[in-house]
Formats: structure tokens, sequence, C-alpha cells
């Protein structure tokens, strides 16, 4: 299972040297020409070839992905074309906010969706089974700026709830911390809940009809201890996959949530620098996320083989 | 061999039903018999004859199944176990009445070791340390004859063979010595070899734990070397209970004589005895005698119309039939 | 000439693989087999599971490839034949399966199922198909009026004589029977069997009967092989076999066969071995 996991990550500096080839090649593509924008209101020709040649943005692209990628490989990440900061610095001093927002969602994922899950999965066809099913499949179908806009709507603006934007430390306050935290980490989190709720659901009621199932209810053992222990185990194996997928949702979803709800993540960053094609910090963002979607599956598979023992070899 | 022991298990009228696209439908109906303390009773039927039901039902197993049970009395050591809830049935469970699959793999969670669901079931019902449960588990791998069986509990079931993880099921079920066994088809996944093994074990701890089973088989030639009396089922009724001897020679059931004439046996010419027509669903089965399409004894008017009873055909011997005290039935063995 | 005639089939299966796919451990599940089928006969192929009798079985009729040796049909090398003309051969070679079920689709009436190879092969109208659908299925027993019906309304023994009819359509001369009975009641076993038995006594057919069952051999196979671990370990006419097996793994098998009489009604003697 270990092998399986060293060669998954194996495979992780190609998949980032592509990933930051490919978004190297859009960006340039985009009809946005830095020093246009740089140069501000009244575009100076000759300031614009200066910052042409100082930024080296005339030379070809392979040759700028090229310098890119050696600074890049010594830990620098270039610099911001606009505010002149450097990237990895302001990457890093966001990364607790994605980080605090992606915690947040992924604990709701969890107890929403095994809670909602095992309480479909006990009677099926019953009432709850069926409010369940159709209270998922409704919310898979919700847009999470949606919700997040009526959210605000009604439990900031119209009843004072919770605080309608910003973010707060959670050195600062952790209380006002997770205050900030809840509706954006709610947003994020519905269409997640419901699609490993509506998976877990299925896969359960397909462990509790298992043999062992059946031996352990002979062996006399409580409801509580065959679901739990018993089936939940094997019943989370085909979910983990579903899960995975989901958690690289929610990283690309807070571009979106960030920007309903005011929060200064690396979304906000992003989405200003795409705007002025401002290519370093693009990058910046784009390879730290695929860092984390590439931890987080190596760690979907340590998860798997934790369930499954005949993974672990 | 000779039933001394007292009444352990006496099961009276169960009936169960579930519920099916027509309304609820009977699985099996008016099934009696007893096991007495020491004794094998085989439980032979065919396929969809209820043999599963009635041990699920003797448990109360057949609710977490969506069936019922509107009739019917199981009274175990002096409790009618129907009376009693899933609470206090998990006290019994396990403990006093140990039961063992068909499927041995599949029985098994794949996802814990041996070990740590044999410790699991005697530390539920005896509350006693991990560490202890731990060593009693070894012993009783040990007792199945497992191979180290130290090293052997700390594995998982996908890493033992089918004998092995029956072995390792049986173990389980007599974890907590109980007195009664109920072995549900315990070797029909197994090769003959290894369910010869298999059978061999289970006597060797019979005779030495005095525990009872309930012997389910589809086998005639299991059950003839297990049982100490049988009950054969047909269409989710007892048709016939009587000692293993009685009935292997003089069979008083028509159907019982014809599952025996099936039997293929050197000699006989290429040709088999077959019993005619198909085995009847739940929820189809013809008024009166169960068996009456296919039974070449079968008498319009008399076995068409009324619900038989288990009749009495000789000593400890019921049948079926209406016809039990005029036929002359062949067995097997040729006294 | 034998009809069948089957010499050191071997077939390996992949086991593991490395990183690039490459095979690096194999599992011989055939090792070096050779059998004959003469016309009209039963050659039983019994043993243990995983012994290699399915695989062997589905070799003989090309349905899995063999990695060495050579399968002779009335004298033709079966192995060097393209792909239109094994087709054209597998007219006289048919299998059945334990699981009936699964061998027939499920919404296809049981008389589609049984015309169809008649269709595949002869591009038979359908008409014509079904009359001869509706005599086969008369003959094994079947009222007409389960032509019109499904798989799922069968029971296992109306479905195995269902695949009995569907594989006699093409009046093959070699049928394999994969474990045929294995998954049917002991009443309605005996129909099956006599059912088989009649129609090689009135085609000629032969039986390569794959089965674990030995009690159930020994009565109804002219000759038995007795495999192992991917060997053929003994083989012979089944009463010689039976009564006097000389290889140690065919007597223990034959002795773990449960006979049906009591423990306490055996003679000492009785117990075969
Ligand atoms: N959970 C259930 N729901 C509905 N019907 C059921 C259920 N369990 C069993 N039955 C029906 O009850 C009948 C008896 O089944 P049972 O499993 O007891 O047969 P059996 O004698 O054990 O057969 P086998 O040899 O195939 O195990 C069958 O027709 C089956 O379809
Ligand atoms: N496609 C395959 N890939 C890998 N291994 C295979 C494959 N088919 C069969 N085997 C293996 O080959 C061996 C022989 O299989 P085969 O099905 O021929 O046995 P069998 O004698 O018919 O057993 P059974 O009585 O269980 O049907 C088994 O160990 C099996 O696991
Ligand atoms: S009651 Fe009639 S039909 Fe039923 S077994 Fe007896 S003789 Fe046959
Ligand atoms: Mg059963
Ligand atoms: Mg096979």
């Amino acid at each position: 299972m270990l092998k399986l996991v060293g060669r998954r990550l194996a495979w992780a500096p190609l998949i980032l040297l592509m990933i930051s080839f490919f978004v190297f090649t859009l960006v340039d593509l985009a009809p946005v020409d830095p020093a246009v924008a740089m140069a501000g209101n009244n575009p100076d020709p000759a300031l614009i070839a200066q910052l042409r040649h100082d930024f080296h943005l005339s030379d070809p692209l392979p040759v700028r992905y090229v310098r890119w990628l050696g600074h890049a490989l010594h830990g620098d990440l270039g610099n911001s074309y606009f505010t002149r900061q450097p990237v990895g610095r302001s990457v890093l001093d966001m990364l607790p906010i994605n980080l605090s927002m992606m915690l947040v969602a992924v604990v709701m994922i969890l107890v929403g969706g095994v809670l909602l899950g095992v309480l479909g999965a006990l009677r099926p066809g019953k009432i709850l089974d069926r409010l369940v099913t159709a209270g998922g499949s409704v919310a898979v179908a919700v847009p999470p700026f949606w919700l997040g806009l009526l959210m605000v709507l009604y439990l900031s603006v119209f009843h004072q709830v919770f605080p309608a934007i910003g973010y707060v430390k959670f050195s600062t306050s952790p209380w006002e911390w997770l205050k900030h935290l809840l509706m954006p980490g709610f947003a994020l989190s519905t269409l997640p809940i419901a699609t490993v709720a509506l998976q877990l659901k299925g896969s359960l009621t397909e462990t509790l009809g298992r043999d062992y199932i059946l031996t352990a209810r002979a062996k006399g053992l409580a409801s509580k201890t065959i679901i739990f222990k018993h089936a939940l185990r094997n019943a989370a194996i085909p979910v983990l996959t579903v899960f995975g997928l989901q958690v690289a949702y929610i990283i690309g979803g807070s571009v979106i949530i960030e920007q309903v709800f005011g929060i200064p993540g690396l979304g906000s960053y992003l989405i200003t620098a795409a705007q002025a094609g401002d290519i370093n910090p693009i990058l910046g963002v784009v390879v730290l996320s695929t860092m984390v979607v590439i931890l987080m599956n190596a760690a979907v598979d340590i998860a798997y083989g934790f369930l499954n023992p005949k993974l672990r070899a | 061999m000779t039933v001394d022991g007292a009444l352990l298990l006496d099961v009276d009228g169960l009936t169960v039903e579930f519920n099916g696209p027509n309304g609820w439908v009977r699985a099996v109906e008016d099934v009696s018999f007893q096991v007495h303390a020491g004794e094998i009773v085989g439980l032979v039927g065919e396929s969809g004859s209820g043999k599963t039901v009635t041990s699920l039902g003797v448990l109360g197993l057949t609710r977490a199944q969506g069936g019922r049970m509107p009739h019917g009395r199981v009274v175990f050591e002096g409790t009618d176990l129907v009376t009693l809830d899933d609470k206090a049935l998990n006290r019994i469970r396990g403990r006093r009445i140990g039961m063992v699959f068909q499927q041995p793999i599949r029985s098994l969670n794949p996802a814990f070791t041996i070990g740590e669901q044999i410790a699991e079931t005697i530390r539920h019902h005896e509350g006693i340390s991990r560490s202890d449960a731990w060593a009693r588990t070894v012993t009783l791998l040990d007792k199945v004859h497992i191979p180290e069986p130290a090293k052997r509990a700390r594995q998982f079931p996908h890493e033992f063979s089918g004998g092995m993880c029956q072995r390792a099921m049986i173990a389980m079920a007599l974890s907590c010595s109980p007195s009664l066994l109920i072995a549900d088809e315990p070797t029909t996944a197994l090769d003959v070899t290894v369910q010869a093994v298999v059978l061999d074990l289970m006597r060797e701890i019979q005779a030495e734990t005095g525990v009872a089973i309930l012997f389910i088989s589809h086998d005639l030639g299991v059950i003839a070397d297990m049982a100490d009396t049988v009950a054969v089922m047909y269409a989710g009724q007892v048709v016939e209970r009587a000692s293993v001897e009685e009935l292997f020679i003089s069979p008083r059931h028509p159907y019982t004589a014809g599952l025996m004439a099936a039997v293929p046996r050197v000699g006989q010419g290429r040709q088999l005895v077959a019993i005619e027509g198909n085995v009847p669903d739940p929820g189809n089965y013809p008024t009166g005698c169960r068996f009456h399409n296919r039974c070449e004894h079968a008498v319009a008017m008399r076995c068409d119309t009324d619900l038989i009873p288990l009749l009495p055909a000789g000593e400890a011997h019921d049948s079926r039939c209406v016809r039990t005290s005029e036929l002359m039935l062949e067995g097997v063995v040729v006294a | 000439m034998s009809l069948l005639e089957a010499k050191h089939l071997t077939k390996r299966f992949a086991v593991k693989r490395n990183l690039f796919g490459r095979v690096t451990e194999w599992f011989t599940a055939v090792d070096d087999v050779s059998f004959t089928v003469e016309q009209g006969e039963t050659l039983a192929l019994v043993g243990e599971s995983g012994a290699g009798k399915s695989t062997t079985g589905r070799m003989a009729l090309r349905l899995i490839e063999p990695d060495m040796g050579e399968v002779r049909f009335e004298g033709e090398d079966l192995l060097a034949l393209d792909g239109p003309a094994m087709r054209k051969r597998r007219q006289d070679m048919q299998m059945i399966f334990q699981d009936p079920f699964s061998s027939l689709a499920p919404h296809r009436t049981i008389g589609e199922a049984v015309a169809e190879p008649l269709l595949v092969h002869f591009g038979m109208g359908s008409k014509e198909r079904l009359a001869i659908a509706a005599g086969l299925l008369d003959r094994v027993g079947l009222s007409a009026a389960v032509r019109e019906r499904y798989p799922s309304e069968l029971s296992g023994g109306q479905l195995q004589r269902v695949a009995i009819a569907r594989a006699l359509t093409l009046e093959p001369k070699l049928i394999v029977c994969d474990e045929p009975v294995a998954a049917l009641d002991v009443s309605v076993r005996a129909q099956v069997l006599n059912l088989m038995h009649d129609l090689q006594a009135e085609r000629k057919l032969a039986y390569l009967f794959v089965s674990h069952d030995l009690a159930l051999v020994e009565v109804i196979a002219d000759r038995v092989a007795v495999m192992s671990h991917g060997r053929i370990v003994e083989e012979g006419p089944s009463a010689e076999l039976f009564r006097s097996p000389k290889t140690e793994y065919t007597a223990e098998l034959l002795s773990a066969v449960p006979r049906p009489v009591p423990r306490s009604l055996r003679a000492p003697a009785t117990t075969l071995g």
C-alpha cells in the first residue's frame, strides 16, 4: 500500500510540470497584455516597450516558461508584476485562510455525509431513506454561490446571526474564526455532503445485506456496534473515491465562495491576477492547489489501505 | 445413538412470513422439532424448503431480514425466545446459541482479523479483558486445528482458505461455550476432502464439549453421516421426523423416499430415479399436501384438499402424509 | 479416430504484473493434460475446486486458447483453424454451464434464446427458427407455454433444460457440460441427467462432463479422468476406477464422499476406499 502511495507521489513532479505549462500557455493566449495593464491609464508606448523589456515579455513562450521553471525549482515563484510582492510569500500568507475554510468544509462533509448516509440506510425504502434521497437530489442541484448569497441575505443582513463578510485569524479569536467560516463552509459543503450521503447510503445498504453482518447479528452484537463498527468500515471504501473528488471540488469552489463572503484568500488573489494577466501569482496558486490535491489523494490512498486490509502488502 | 439428554430446544408450530409484492408470504409454516442436550439433529431439504429461515427464526433473526413470526413457540432452555426483544435475544445469540453459516469466507468481516472477530464475541458476552479474550481466542483456534494459531489469529479472512475460515467460524460459534450450535450447510461450499475434515472436527468437538447441534444440509449423505435424528423439510414444512436409522431404513413420507431413490447408486444402470415436476415457490404452494402434484401415491380428494398435519408413523416417527399407514416405502439401507 | 483428442494441453494465467504490465508470476492452471472422447460416450472430469477442470473443458472447445498442446476434432486440428472455419466447426461442439440463468439473456424469450444459434449460423428465417425451437423445447419436456416466457420466470431445473435445448439446436456431436446439475435440487437433478442420457442414446452425443460430484459420476460416466493441481492423475473406465483406484489421491477423494448410510449402520467395509 505504501508502495502504491509512493508510486502515486512519484508522478507528482510530472503532473506539476504539465499543469504549470498548460496554465502558462493559457495565460499567454489570453487577450490581456500585462505591460499595457501595468502602464496604467495613459499608456505611453515607450513605457510599455520599457516594461516589456524589463520583464522579458517579448521572449518566446518556451524561454519564459523555462526561466520561470528554473526559478521555481529554487523555490522562487517570482513577483507580482503589479504589487511587486513575492508570490511565494503572499501565497503562504493566504494559505491558512483557505486551509481553514477547507477544514471546516471537510468536517461538515464527514459529519453530515456520514450521519445522513447512515440514517438513510437504516430502513431501506422507509421515510428517512426517501427524505435523504430527495434532499440529496435537490442539494446536488443547488449552485453554491447562490446558496451563499441567500445565507448572507437571511442570516447576516435580515437577522444578524453571522457576520456577513471577512475573515478573522484563529490566533486572534477562535470563536470569531469559526463564526466567519461557518457560512462559507456550509455553502461549500452542501453539494459534497449530499453526494457523500447518497453514495454512503447506497454502499451501506448493500453492506448491511452482506453475510458477515448476519454473522455479527448471530453473535449477539448490538445494532449500533454492527452499523458503526462492522458495516461502516466496509461501506466507506467505495465512498472514499467520491470523497477525494469532493475535496478537489471544494478547492475549486472556494474561489467563488471567497468572493461572496469577502474572504481575502487565494481565490481573490487569483482573480485579481487573472484580470491583469499577472502570470506569476496565477502559477503560484495553481501549483500550490495542485500540490494540496496530490497530498489529499495520497491521504485517500492511505485511508484505503487502512479500511481494506487486502490492499496492505 | 440414544437421545437421553434433557429437552434443550422445542420448536413448535414456527411460522415465518415475508412481505412480498402480493402481500405476506409464508416461507415456513408450522415447523416443529426438538433438540435434546448433546444431540445432533439434522434438518434436510431442498433449496427454498425453508431450512435457513427456520434456523434464523429460532434466533429471531428473520426480523432483521423483513420477516415476521405470526405463530409458534421457540422454547430454548425453558424460555420462549419468540417473546423476547432484541436486547434479551442478544444475550442468547452467540452466548447460549452459536451459529455457523454456509459461505465461510463471506461470513467473516473482511476488515478485521480472524482473532479480533472471535475475541470480540467473547468480550461482548463475558466482559473479560482484552488480553484474556485474546488468549482464549488462540486456544480456540488451536482446538479447531488451525496451525500456528497465535500467528493466524492476526491474519485477515482473505488470507485463509475456505476450510480454514469455516474452522475459524466454528471456533467463534463455540467461543462462549453455547449449549446449542446451529450449523447452516457448513460444508456445502467446501470440497469433499475439506468437507470430510470439517465434519470430523464437528463430531470431535461435539463429543468433547457435549454441545447439541442443529445441522442443516441438503445432502442426504452428510445428514446420514452426522445426525442422530432428522427432520425432512419440503415447501416450508417439516414432512417427516425420525431417528436417522429409522429414516434411512424405512422412510414413511413419499417425498423422503423419493429423495433417497434419487441418490445415484452403483449398479442401477444409467437411468436415475427422478421426482417429476418442480419444487413450488412460497406463495404458490398447492392446497392440501404440498407434495401432491409430484407424488406418485397421491389420491384425489384425500391428498389435495385439507392441510395435512404431522401424523404419528411409529415410535418417535412422524410423517405429514395421509397415506402413511398404507404405503410401503423403500429406504436407502436394506435392513 | 477419436471424436475429440486433446494432447498436452497447458494453460498459464498471469498472477502478478510489474509496473510496466509485464507478468512476473504465472500460475499453471492446466499442465500437460491429454485425453480423448469417443463418439457417444461420456468422459467425466473430476477433481477438487481449482484443479483446472473448467479451464480444460473450455480449451477443448477452444473457448480459451491453450498456451501449448493440440486439440483435434474428428482428426482436424482446431487450433490451426481461422475465424470463419472455427465458427463453422463450433456447430459440432456446444457448452452447458452450471448456472443456466447467467448464460441466457434476461430480456429474450425462451423460444428466441433456443432459436438464436440458427440465426447466427444459418441466417434462418424467424418462423422456421421458432418452429425448430418449439420442437426442441418439447423434446426436453417443456410445455409450449414456456416459449413465451423469460428466464427469470423459470425454475433452475427448467432453465437447465432450456440450456440443453439451446445446445442441441445445431445438432452438435460433443457437448462440454460444466457442472450442469450442481445448482439443481436433488429431486430435479435426476430428471435433467436422465434427459441428457436419453439424448445421448438418441443422437450419439458425446459428453465431456465436468463435475466434482463423485457419487454421481460413478453412475453416469463411461470413463473418468481425475484432475489435481492442473494434471490428470488417473484415468480409466468408471467402474474400474471406482472399484480400485490406483492413486492415493483418487482413493482419498473417494473415501471423502459421504454415502447416504447412517454412521451406526455402516459396516466398516462399506466405507469405500
Ligand atoms: N428475506 C427474505 N425475504 C423474502 N423471502 C425470503 C427471505 N428469506 C427467505 N425467503 C424465502 O423463503 C423461502 C425459504 O428460504 P430458505 O433460505 O429458508 O431456504 P433453504 O431451505 O435454506 O434453501 P437453500 O438450500 O437454498 O439455502 C425461499 O423461498 C426464500 O425465497
Ligand atoms: N481467467 C483466469 N485468470 C486467472 N486465473 C484463473 C483464470 N481462470 C481460472 N484461473 C485459475 O485457474 C485454476 C483452475 O481453474 P478452473 O476454473 O479450471 O478450476 P475448476 O477445476 O473448474 O474448479 P471449480 O471446481 O472451482 O470450478 C484456479 O486456481 C483458478 O483460480
Ligand atoms: S398425502 Fe398424498 S400426496 Fe401427500 S405425500 Fe402422502 S400420498 Fe403423497
Ligand atoms: Mg439455506
Ligand atoms: Mg469449474
